[in-house]
């Protein structure tokens, strides 16, 4: 076989950040390795049903600014997650819809309108060496690499898919956020007054943030505590260093820290959170775990019952 | 036990106020024991200081279903039917680290030494002469918190943190002390560096120290450090 045959995204154009991420790293945590994965699972995931993936196939994340690619084979793509003009060879293409791509054909995105995350999923799905379990790639453990230009990708080879959907839903990404959480054990070690401070605390999206985390500014929340022994770190979680400036942590935190925390933010709510621009006003709701429980479980639902429009075959 | 909420998927335990090795080897029992007990719905578990948070997919297993389970552990007879596989201080398993302890590669070394009021040899002879036991991995991957660290060098961490600490530093903060995997931000005090590679994701665990171990720090000379392959 010569290296023509396989199927290759080339990439000529990154942005900011573009880097290959699925669902993420489970079962390593007690060796320090982070979970990683989509940041905005819900648009990582409607991607990956739009080109009829498993939900587990790896997608390409693209961070805010523009991305460029060429197809060496026909397949089927979409594009999901942030508000961002695409085009095939030049011609503008709906986002959140399977799209047919040629051999030589080339897919641009360009600087998103809102949000911050776009996912590019392929029919097959991008194929990189898996490492411990998952392609997503955490460049600063040394797991994988952030793509470069010229770089080439391979995806599967299962060809186009048979049909098209679009999903047809009004936009997720939000003018304010109300991010709900689940009160932690340290809370006890908190006032109740400075809980309820932070309830009624407008706080708005810092212009520090990443993969790892997202930091609010606002009035200073003083815990009372000080640093504790270092302990597991949960998505979501609500950390307050010495500055009382709030950070929630995301996909690629770090696996342990001793920093006081007030909770944890409700997974589909981090995905929320990290498409919110800088500047968003946020505030917190606390939630109890068996609402938390019924959230998720309707989320899960809601997803596995999407409504996805069928298109004219896309052959 | 008392199982509290950490996060939507998460469930953690604290044994104690203050570590132990007695304290880490019982949750690493507990450890086994829920992941063996949870199947499919165990996704993750990780043992902090005094701490085991499990992570666990509620939707295979109900919240209530895993708390009941959780509470009908008895903890004293898991650990004691664990007990066999707990590494001991003269195990063959204590993992030696050769560091060089020097100020071309430790930039903190001298001014901890002074600080302490201890010559260069006497810091090297208390940081080298006992065993630490490891406690916990996290920050990066193949980072152990070790500890505990002879009061004499007990240091609280730099006021202003580096933005890159080389690979293999040995360092202290505290009554812990650690060597970073790779390079990276940190705030310990470096007083040595280690050429032993601690993470490889190609390896079985891919970290070399694993929470519960014992280990030890042998110092060596310029010539031994670059033949083990270290970095200047």
């Amino acid at each position: 076989m010569t290296e023509s045959t396989l199927n290759q995204l080339i990439v000529s154009e990154v942005g900011l950040l573009a880097v290959v991420q699925d669902q993420g790293r489970f079962g390593y945590l007690d060796s320090g390795i982070t979970q990683g994965g989509a940041v905005d699972g819900f648009a990582y995931r409607l991607g990956q049903r739009l080109v009829g993936n498993s939900l587990s196939a790896a997608a390409i994340e693209i961070t805010l600014a523009g991305f460029r690619c060429c197809f060496s084979h026909d397949t089927s793509i979409a594009v999901t997650g942030a508000d961002a003009p695409i085009a095939i060879d030049g011609q503008e293409k709906p986002m959140n819809t399977t799209l047919l791509v040629r051999s030589g054909s080339e897919l641009t995105i360009g600087y998103s309108q809102r949000g911050v995350y776009s996912y590019l999923s392929i029919a097959g799905g991008v194929c990189s060496e898996p490492v411990l379990g998952s392609r997503s790639v955490v460049m600063r453990d040394g797991i994988g690499a952030n793509l470069r230009p010229g770089d080439r990708v391979p995806y599967g080879d299962t060809g186009p898919c048979m049909s098209a959907y679009q999903y047809l839903a009004p936009a997720r990404i939000q003018s304010q956020l109300n991010l709900r959480y689940i009160p932690g054990f340290q809370t006890e070690l908190i006032s109740n007054a400075v809980v309820d401070a932070f309830h009624n605390t407008r706080f708005s999206v810092g212009n520090d943030r990443d993969r790892m985390g997202i930091r609010l500014s606002g009035p200073a929340v003083n815990t009372g505590v000080s640093t504790l022994w270092s302990e597991s770190t949960c998505l979501g979680a609500i950390q307050i260093p010495p500055d009382g400036q709030p950070i929630v942590l995301l996909a690629d935190r770090q696996t342990v820290g001793g920093y006081p925390k007030l909770g944890a933010v409700l997974s589909v709510d981090c995905a929320r959170l990290s498409q919110a621009s800088i500047g968003t006003p946020v505030k917190f709701t606390a939630v109890d775990p068996t609402e938390a429980d019924r959230i998720l479980w309707l989320v899960k639902n809601y997803e596995a019952e999407l409504k996805l429009a069928k298109l004219r075959s896309s052959l | 036990m008392d199982w509290t909420p950490a996060g939507e998927n998460a469930l953690r335990l604290m044994l104690g106020e203050h570590p132990s090795p007695t304290t880490t080897q019982r949750l690493i029992a507990l450890q086994h024991e829920i992941r063996e007990l949870l199947g499919t719905a165990w996704i993750d578990s990780a043992i902090g200081y005094t701490t085991l948070t499990v992570f666990i997919d509620f939707t295979q297993c109900s919240r209530d279903r895993v708390q009941r389970l959780l509470a009908s552990l008895d903890i004293g007879k898991i650990s004691a039917a664990f007990a066999g596989d707990f590494l001991t201080l003269n195990d063959a398993s204590t993992i030696t680290l050769p560091t060089f302890y020097s100020p071309d590669v430790a930039p903190d070394l001298i001014s901890l030494a002074e600080h302490k009021g201890l010559s260069l040899e006497e810091l090297i002879a208390i940081h080298s002469g006992q065993v630490y036991f490891a406690y916990a991995n996290g920050f990066a991957p193949g980072f152990s918190y070790l500890g505990e660290v002879d009061k004499r060098l007990a240091v609280p961490r730099l006021a202003t943190p580096r933005r890159a600490v080389p690979a293999g530093s040995v360092a202290i903060a505290d009554r812990q002390t650690a060597v970073y995997p790779k390079v990276s931000p940190g705030g310990w005090h470096i007083i040595g560096r280690c050429p032993t590679l601690l993470f490889d994701v190609n390896a079985t665990p891919p970290t070399l120290i694993k929470i519960g171990q014992w280990v030890k720090f042998e110092p060596i000379d310029c010539e031994q450090f670059v033949a083990l392959g270290g970095e200047l």
